[in-house]
């Protein structure tokens, strides 16, 4: 097995008076692909911050592999409008790149016209996207994309989603992502954590949904992923009725 | 060798030009990061400053400093406690800075505070201690604050990013915080408290409208500066006005043709 580049035990985290997470285990390796689901509140973020030693645990520890390179996409981004800065400059800040690099990043996002715009110019949708071309130029051990698609239109997150697993493959670069679309992130993960003030299940995703606590706080939404995997199943094998009876064993006939 | 500086002038002159090149880059990081306000808090301390060197019996060029980067720390301290508003942490230290200095200075009838040099500064009268500190001090804090320009501009664009890719060197804002008081106290002999603000953020707003990256807004700022000293001090010679009044109308004159330059001539800024 490869090694762990970051590792949380028994982590728990107040914020201010308010304990936001307890119990954290949590480990990921170089090459995995972990996601991140849960309710608004439920700590999703705050466990990210953790994580990227933002935030410090109260009690319990975090781990991370020292030297360990890092890329970031937050959930918030709001660039100060005092601050003239232009795409280029935002994807050289952490080191300089080659024009080309630049160039082929941005294509990869479909965002190539915008090198030269001013960051203040761009929409929601396009800043993602750059943001997200940056956090893959510097080939990081780890990218950590907190609801980085926000914003993106339902083609380009299919489109981008692809392109994530993809860059997690070529380059055995580990990813967190938390994510409120079930349906488009499950395919090429590898770990689902659902998230609620602790770490409630987790597993493979096809696990998962069959987890009670899971069905419990997703309830609907659970539903609709399970939906989603039959759809999944349809196309892809051939015995799908049998799925579906194996995933549904409630029901009867 | 140096005798041209034994002309106030020249001396006002010299001392304007090299706080005005300093101010330029430390009024944009100010501005960026929300923090315009900062260098006026820390300039009320100045009169306390003052009071200070009269009883520890040190020159008050020493002492202003002194004070300046007590307040900075009490300042970032606040900051990270977070249980003030940054407005509201800058209201107290400033007022409460203030008036302590006036409680001490009431108290000691007989000493002679020049309250108009503390308001307004004495620009004409720099002498050469001032010069040094302001040679010495304001080309210190200039290099320091070039070694931790990188980590402060991260910081500007997404703290949170910055700081989970590492991008951070150690304590640089902490250290922002320092450099700002002692540019703060230098700048207070050119301008005085109520115009310190003036010099630190105008030519920085005015440089925001014609300039496309950090870097550049910060070498406009600093030339905005310059030309705002250099012509502010030829009108104050030949009219006989305040210099630093002059200075600030000079400055103010530029923002505006900044404005109109982006509105009409440039674009994409």
């Amino acid at each position: 097995m490869s090694e762990s580049l970051i590792k949380a035990t028994a982590a728990d985290l107040k914020l201010g008076a308010r304990q936001v997470l307890r119990n954290i285990d949590f480990d990921i390796k170089a090459g995995e692909i972990a996601i991140f689901i849960g309710p608004n509140g439920g700590g999703k973020t705050s466990l990210i911050k953790m994580l990227l030693g933002l935030f410090r645990p109260h009690k319990g520890s975090v781990w991370r592999k020292p030297k360990l390179k890092i890329s970031y996409v937050p959930q918030k981004f709001e660039l100060n409008s005092f601050l003239p800065l232009k795409v280029e400059r935002l994807l050289n800040f952490t080191k300089t790149y080659r024009h080309a690099e630049l160039h082929a990043a941005l294509e990869e996002v479909d965002c190539g016209h915008l090198l030269t715009a001013r960051v203040g110019s761009l929409s929601g949708g396009e800043l993602q996207r750059i943001l997200l071309a940056r956090a893959m130029l510097s080939k990081p051990d780890i990218l950590v994309l907190d609801e980085a698609l926000q914003g993106v239109d339902l083609a380009g997150e299919v489109k981008l989603n692809n392109l994530i697993s993809q860059f997690s493959k070529t380059n055995n670069t580990a990813i967190i992502m938390v994510s409120h679309d079930l349906h488009l992130v499950m395919k090429s993960t590898d770990v689902v954590y659902c998230i609620h003030g602790h770490i409630c299940c987790h597993g493979k995703p096809e696990q998962i949904k069959h987890m009670d606590e899971f069905k419990n706080i997703f309830g609907s939404l659970a539903d609709q992923f399970a939906v989603y995997t039959h759809e999944h199943d349809h196309t892809h094998t051939a015995s799908h009725t049998h799925v579906e009876h194996d995933q549904n064993g409630d029901h009867t006939h | 060798m140096l005798e041209f500086l034994d002309d106030f002038y020249v001396r006002a002159m010299v001392a304007g030009l090299l706080v005005a090149f300093v101010a330029g880059p430390f009024g944009c990081l100010l501005a960026w990061r929300r923090m315009a306000f900062m260098g006026e808090t820390i300039a009320h301390s100045s009169l306390l400053g003052v009071v200070l060197g009269i009883i520890l019996g040190i020159a008050p060029q020493y002492s202003i400093i002194i004070l300046a980067l007590v307040m900075a720390v009490v300042l970032f301290l606040l900051d990270q406690s977070k249980g003030l508003a940054r407005d509201v942490s800058l209201n107290v230290v400033a007022h409460g800075s203030l008036g302590v200095g006036l409680f001490i200075v009431s108290l000691m009838p007989d000493v002679n505070i020049d309250l108009e040099a503390y308001l307004f500064g004495s620009l004409f009268a720099i002498d050469d201690l001032d010069l040094l500190i302001i040679f010495a001090g304001g080309g210190g804090i200039l290099l320091i604050l070039l070694y931790y320009w990188r980590s402060l501009v991260a910081l500007t664009i997404s703290p949170d990013l910055a700081r989970a890719e590492n991008l951070v060197k150690p304590d640089s804002e902490f250290i922002f915080t320092l450099l700002v008081a002692v540019l703060v106290a230098i700048t207070m002999k050119i301008t005085g408290l109520l115009l310190v603000s003036a010099i630190l953020i105008i030519p920085a707003a005015a440089a925001r409208f014609i300039a496309n990256s950090p870097e550049k807004m910060a070498v406009y700022a600093s030339l905005i500066g310059m030309i705002s000293v250099a012509l502010g001090l030829y009108i104050s010679l030949i009219n006989d006005v305040a210099g630093n009044a002059a200075i600030i109308v000079v400055a103010i004159g530029l923002f505006i043709l900044s404005f109109l330059a982006s509105k009409f001539i440039l674009s994409n800024r």
